[in-house]
């Protein structure tokens, strides 16, 4: 059958319309946006908000894991407790120097045994034995 | 009335000296018991806070091997696994962290670190 020039402009409006859902972002919704400026908020719950600003600013974990100040009744999700995660709590690091394992490893002497390695070790090539050259005749005298 | 602004590092947690443009090596009170320090995927670089200056620089220096190995491409970890890759001909190890005594000094890539820090 064959596809008329309106057909196909509408099948590629709807591929695009699937592949834009979200804007620039081709694979994940971003959401609604908190805390960084742009969300839709009214004139009174604004003015409620920096009612609620009456301390001075605390001391709180940001999105690095470090520390810093944030203002009361500041709305992202890094003052959040709840929904505030330090980027490297996600898994923390391996990838340590523990005091108690360097001093024990050199104490006891005693080799850490690598199983992958050893086990790696039985599917290493092993070299071919060198073939004997056929063509020197050794019985054969130079007279 | 006066008052005196607190310098970025001491707001932000940061251990200036040794920290670089890019690897902010941030001082922490929470690190499990007898570590001093971790180097994390994205860069950063925990440390004990009641290190000295001197032990901090030299944990940072062995960290920053980690990070190297990191970026290279030969070391990569998640919340389950640690996979090492020595070099391109070598096969990619997966380790899993569960039954692996991690920050063992005679891992590959701890080895590493450590000869060359």
């Amino acid at each position: 059958m064959a596809i008329t020039y309106r057909g196909q402009a509408k099948k590629f409006n709807r591929i695009e319309s699937k592949q834009n859902a979200s804007g620039f972002q081709d694979k994940s919704d971003p959401g609604p946006r908190q805390g960084v400026g742009g969300e839709d908020v009214s004139l009174s719950q604004a003015k409620e908000a920096f009612a609620k600003r009456s301390g001075s600013p605390v001391k709180k974990k940001n999105f690095y894991g470090g520390e810093s100040y944030f203002q009361d009744g500041y709305g992202g999700d890094m003052a959040s407790p709840a929904k505030s995660n330090p980027i490297t709590s996600k898994s923390k690091s391996p990838l340590k120097i523990n005091e108690a394992l360097v001093s024990g490893a050199g104490l006891t002497g005693k080799k850490f045994v690598d199983v992958a390695a050893e086990v790696g070790k039985v599917f290493e090539e092993k070299k071919e034995p060198i073939a004997a050259d056929l063509s020197i005749d050794k019985n054969k005298t130079n007279n | 009335m006066a008052f005196k602004l607190k310098p970025h590092a001491d707001i932000f947690g940061i251990h200036e000296k040794t920290s670089e443009f890019g690897t902010p090596v941030i001082k922490k009170d929470d690190l499990e018991d007898g570590v001093e320090a971790e180097a994390n995927r994205d860069g950063t670089i925990f440390v004990d806070s009641k290190l000295s200056d001197k032990k901090i620089e030299d944990a940072v220096a062995h960290e920053k091997v980690h990070l190297d190995q990191l970026a290279q491409g030969r070391l990569q970890y998640s919340a389950e696994t640690v996979t090492w890759k020595k070099d391109t001909r070598s096969p990619a190890r997966v380790y899993k962290r569960a039954t692996m005594n991690e920050g063992h000094p005679d891992f590959e890539w701890e080895n590493e670190a450590y000869k060359q820090s």
